[in-house]
């Protein structure tokens, strides 16, 4: 967990120097930048096993608990067909709470709490890989680097 | 936040051991003596003063400074006191001129900045000393000449112009000492060839090629020719997601005109072979060490990546800086350093402090000496270390205005092992990245933020 929030931490930083590195005098430096973004790269494979070992944890806990159910409501199932047979008709209708929650209970969010939620937004006629103009490019492909790593990051690195 | 002087104090008595050179122990077989400070004194310093480059000429005469302001001051060695041995060092302003200005791209809406990247002298061919500098985009050629005599006794013209009536014999003009006056020219400006910041420039033994070396390329230029250059290496890669390497630094060997190396963000070492080929995107050899796994952490790649490569004067080694280590490579085996040097492992338990004020970013030089025996570097705390390749022994000597009595003796610093250092104790706001070594003496000029330290050998 230590490494975690260690990871979760640089990550931030590391942001944020790639943010400010784009309004510094003399333009973005290319090897400053490719050297966080490497860190970023790190730091963000060490948050995602965390939570992959997380999940795969809160996984086996949930399934133990629901193969639990399954054997107490074995007994049940007879009577509750009718009621499924109107839900489907009356589907269109159901409220919303009577859903079926899309998460599970206890999922940990693939989505880093410390970022925004917007997607960074290109503005148009702009090409990411167009390799002939230079500092831009790299600032394309950093920043595309970036993106893959944290998809919801427009607030930091926003659109140019 | 900048400890208070009574923290320093205290931090520097815990951490570190002030070892009296009349104890008796000597690190190394040299001892330095103040020779001078050139620079502010005032605590405060402006951007514009802080000194970017540091190089003597071939002969050590000279000894040029390059700042973020984009100025370049020269100094000369007092000819006077060249052959007196206690005050050989001693350097006095001989020119100061602009050699960049800052300028705009408004193609890509960026400023460059004027900051000197790198210095290079050019051998001496005739009376005028000439150079090179640059900055991120553009190098330029300068030529320092003197002028110590005028013409004078003009039949049309001494002052305002005569009528030539009044003229009754004719005269020759004869030429008549007047004060030195030290003139710099810019003789020529080679420009638009870098898309990427330009990080080094190499004059060739060639004595008519150079090159300058980028994040991604690497250029060869004739000195007379400025309106096209020659693409030698080129790393970049198709797709720009995929980089994974820049150039950091490059050097052209010594003796050998068609031979060059780089140094890359990877802690790689490429040595190119001109005759090969035309591109040399392939290397002739590899200069790699296999990665410690054991010390692997989220910035391996970052202190890994080399800060600066130099070639001995012999030309048979090279020595890489990278964060924490200076390394020696023999030019004829590229599977391991024949000598690592650490200079600052202490720093290795707090690189994530250093990551945060952006001090791992720092890019350190290094330089040799003269005989090729011992090599130098630039560390925090306006700390430089020494190295004795011959007698395997290394000194740690501080730059500082409180050791300014002339011809006073550097007391070597030593750090305590097995002290855990805290980030506190260390100054990243003092830092020798630059430093030189005078080619024939044991003359080094060490420059802190805004002030240039001139030591000198304690001859015996």
């Amino acid at each position: 967990m230590e490494m975690n929030a260690e990871a979760k931490r640089i990550l931030a930083v590391s942001i944020s120097k790639l943010y400010a590195s784009r309004s510094q005098r003399g333009g973005l430096r290319l090897h400053r930048s490719l050297l966080v973004s490497l860190v970023m790269k790190s730091a963000r494979d060490i948050y995602h096993s965390t939570v992959a070992l997380v999940e795969k944890a809160v996984e086996t806990t949930a399934s133990t608990e629901e193969a639990m159910e399954a054997m107490d409501t074995a007994e049940k199932l007879p009577e509750k067909q009718p009621e499924i047979t109107d839900n489907t008709e009356d589907k269109e209708n159901q409220r919303p709470a009577a859903k079926r929650p899309r998460k599970r209970p206890g999922k940990v969010s693939a989505v880093p709490d410390f970022l925004p939620e917007k997607r960074a937004r290109l503005e148009p006629g702009e090409e990411r890989h167009d390799t002939a103009q230079s500092p831009s490019v790299c600032r394309s492909s950093v920043v595309t680097e970036t993106r893959s790593a944290l998809p919801l990051l427009s607030r930091v690195i926003p659109a140019f | 936040m900048v400890p208070s002087s009574a923290q320093k104090v205290f931090y520097l008595l815990i951490y570190f051991c002030v070892v009296s050179a009349e104890a008796g122990e000597k690190s190394s077989e040299m001892e330095w003596c103040f020779s001078q400070v050139k620079g502010a004194i005032d605590d405060e310093v402006a951007e514009a003063d802080l000194i970017s480059a540091v190089e003597f000429n071939y002969t050590g005469e000279l000894l040029a400074t390059g700042d973020k302001g984009g100025r370049i001051v020269i100094f000369q060695q007092n000819p006077e006191n060249k052959s007196q041995p206690q005050c050989r060092a001693e350097y006095n302003v001989y020119s100061t001129f602009q050699s960049h200005e800052p300028e705009f791209d408004y193609l890509k809406s960026l400023e460059i900045e004027e900051k000197i990247n790198k210095i290079r002298w050019l051998p001496k061919k005739n009376a005028a000393h000439f150079l090179l500098s640059t900055n991120d985009k553009t190098i330029k050629l300068w030529k320092i000449s003197e002028r110590n005599k005028r013409p004078e006794g003009y039949n049309l013209r001494n002052g305002p112009y005569k009528d030539f009536t009044s003229i009754a014999s004719l005269q020759v003009p004869v030429f008549k000492p007047m004060d030195l006056m030290v003139e710099a020219s810019p003789r020529r400006v080679f420009a638009n060839a870098h898309k990427y910041h330009i990080n080094s420039i190499s004059v060739n033994s060639d004595n008519e090629t150079y090159l300058s070396a980028d994040d991604l390329r690497i250029n060869l230029w004739h000195l007379e020719i400025t309106g096209q250059s020659f693409n030698i290496v080129d790393i970049k890669p198709a797709n720009m997601e995929d980089l994974t390497e820049v150039i950091t630094a490059a050097e052209f060997h010594p003796n050998q005109c068609h031979t060059l190396v780089y140094g890359s963000s990877k802690g790689i070492i490429r040595l190119c072979d001109m005759r090969a080929a035309a591109l040399c995107d392939k290397h002739a050899k590899i200069f790699e060490e296999p990665e410690d796994r054991n010390s692997r952490s989220f910035f391996s790649e970052i202190i890994s990546s080399i800060s600066d490569v130099k070639f001995s004067h012999s030309g048979r080694y090279m020595m890489t800086r990278d964060y924490l280590s200076v390394k020696i490579w023999d030019i004829n085996m590229g599977t391991r350093p024949i000598e690592t040097f650490q200079v600052n492992e202490y720093l290795r338990s707090n690189l994530c402090s250093l990551y945060d004020n952006d001090c791992i970013f720092d890019k350190f030089e290094c330089c040799w000496s003269g005989n090729d025996r011992v090599v130098m570097t630039g560390s925090y705390n306006n700390f430089f270390r020494m190295f004795d390749r011959g007698f395997r022994r290394d000194v740690t000597l501080e730059a500082s205005r409180e050791n300014c009595k002339p011809q006073s003796v550097l007391k070597p610093c030593k750090v305590s092992i097995g002290f855990e250092i805290s980030i506190d104790s260390v100054d990243c706001n003092k830092k020798i990245l630059h430093t030189a070594w005078h080619p024939l003496d044991n003359i080094i000029a060490v420059a802190t933020t805004n002030n240039l330290f001139i030591f000198q050998d304690k001859l015996k």
